[in-house]
């Protein structure tokens, strides 16, 4: 698993409001039970993490609906990230 | 009650022996035999299933079966409405006996249909109706010509204003006030300049009375005031939590749900389903349209429109409000990028300068 991913994992694995042991690429943000708000903070701490700006359009309704699982997340911060170095 | 009958109430199916008789509903981990029925339809509660000493479970149909076998297994669709369903068939309610207390003061023009039960040291005012099967708890008290529909559960403690109107089915939680005097002043100070020394307040009284609905929940120390010259109305089946402030003239409509520390300023009016969370507050004279959400802790100044989902304060539509969350977290990066360029761009202008003397 790449740095990304587990740091990934890590910012969301305190945000999950689910009683689950372990958080995986391919969880759902929901079945996690992260909320509007959850997923707010998590871009915050992402966004301090790696230094990007994670795009976010507040008119296609909410986070969860942009990422759907938390690979996705790894995904988008990967590709901001490699956009920055390159 | 036969786990057969209790299949049948849920419209369930049972798996094993109908005729094992249970007497309490308990989480698995607090069975003690087999007159204990264990409800284990979360999944917490459906790993205590292993441990337990009950020989009749109900579990969801939709998780998977207990890896051990059951006496009985009542395996249902929706657990929650199950949980609705198995409650109401076990609940014995608060047990006091029909009829009137005898240290109960009932007047005696009051009107008791068949079946009532006054507790101790309950009044019942002049000229009030409580309609049949209706209970009433210790200390209560029921101000003249109120009236309370058929059915109805008055918890400890309640006070019930003079000429108020509860329905059928209503159940008000203890010590809550329904019927108070409204909070309303003359004269109207729109300005902080003019309330000046000279200005004299002045009472506005409630004339008026407090109208609740059929199937309507009020929880403990919840305050509906009464209105002005109308009726402050509570609409049918619409479940108010503890600790709720429902001020004067307000109209509330059908199936609302208002959680903890609601507080609902005068001449508020709420559409039909509109759910409002804990500790919400609601500026007078606004109107909340039907399917209303309201995310809790929001306070609501303007109107609300029709199946919206606002929160935050002062409360706006959801996503604009986890937008603005958004741009108010990245301010402190975006300060430190702009005193950067800041830095860069004097540098620029020096050499600019510079460039332009020689």
């Amino acid at each position: 698993m790449s740095d990304v991913a587990s740091d990934v994992i890590a910012v969301i694995a305190k945000k999950k409001r689910v009683d689950k042991p372990t958080v995986e690429l391919s969880d759902r943000l929901a079945d996690l039970g992260l909320e509007s708000l959850d997923a707010v903070e998590m871009i915050f701490d992402l966004e301090e993490k790696f230094d990007v700006q994670i795009p976010y359009n507040a008119n296609s309704a909410n986070v969860k609906t942009e990422f759907d699982t938390v690979g996705d997340v790894v995904a988008a911060v990967e590709k901001l990230v490699a956009q920055k170095t390159s | 009650m036969l786990v057969r009958d209790i299949a049948k109430a849920l419209g369930a199916e049972l798996d094993g022996d109908g005729d094992i008789a249970v007497d309490r509903l308990v989480h698995p981990a607090q069975a003690e035999g087999a007159a204990d029925l264990a409800l284990a339809t979360s999944a917490q509660a459906a790993a205590a299933l292993e441990e337990t000493k009950a020989s009749a479970v109900v579990v969801g149909a939709a998780a998977p079966r207990p890896n051990r076998a059951f006496a009985a297994l009542i395996a249902v669709a929706e657990p929650r409405i199950a949980l609705a369903q198995l409650t109401a068939l076990f609940d014995s309610g608060p047990r006091q006996e029909r009829g009137v207390h005898p240290s109960a003061i009932v007047a005696a023009d009051a009107e008791l249909g068949a079946d009532v039960s006054i507790g101790a040291y309950a009044i019942i005012g002049p000229g009030c109706r409580i309609g049949a099967g209706t209970t009433i708890m210790p200390q209560v008290s029921v101000g003249a010509a109120a009236t309370i529909g058929a059915r109805g559960l008055i918890h400890s403690g309640v006070r019930i204003g003079h000429d108020c109107r509860l329905g059928d089915n209503v159940i008000v939680q203890a010590n809550a006030v329904i019927g108070a005097d409204g909070f309303s002043f003359a004269p109207d100070l729109m300005s902080v300049a003019a309330f000046t020394a000279a200005i004299k307040v002045q009472r506005v009284h409630s004339l008026g009375h407090v109208v609740i609905g059929d199937d309507v929940e009020i929880g403990a120390c919840t305050t509906i005031d009464r209105a002005t010259l109308e009726a402050t109305q509570i609409g049918r089946g619409t479940k108010i939590d503890d600790h709720v402030h429902i001020g004067h003239n307000v109209i509330i409509g059908e199936s609302c749900i208002l959680c903890g520390m609601v507080g609902v300023s005068g001449s508020v009016v709420i559409g039909n389903r509109v759910r409002i969370g804990g500790g919400v507050g609601i500026a007078d004279h606004t109107r909340i349209g039907d399917h209303a959400v309201i995310a809790a802790g929001s306070g609501v100044a303007t109107n609300v429109a029709a199946g919206t989902f606002v929160s935050g304060y002062p409360a706006i539509p959801h996503q604009r409000s986890i937008e603005q969350q958004l741009y108010l977290g990245r301010q402190r990066r975006l300060h430190d990028r702009v005193g950067a360029m800041a830095s860069r761009l004097e540098e620029l202008e020096r050499i600019v300068e510079q460039v332009v003397k020689k």
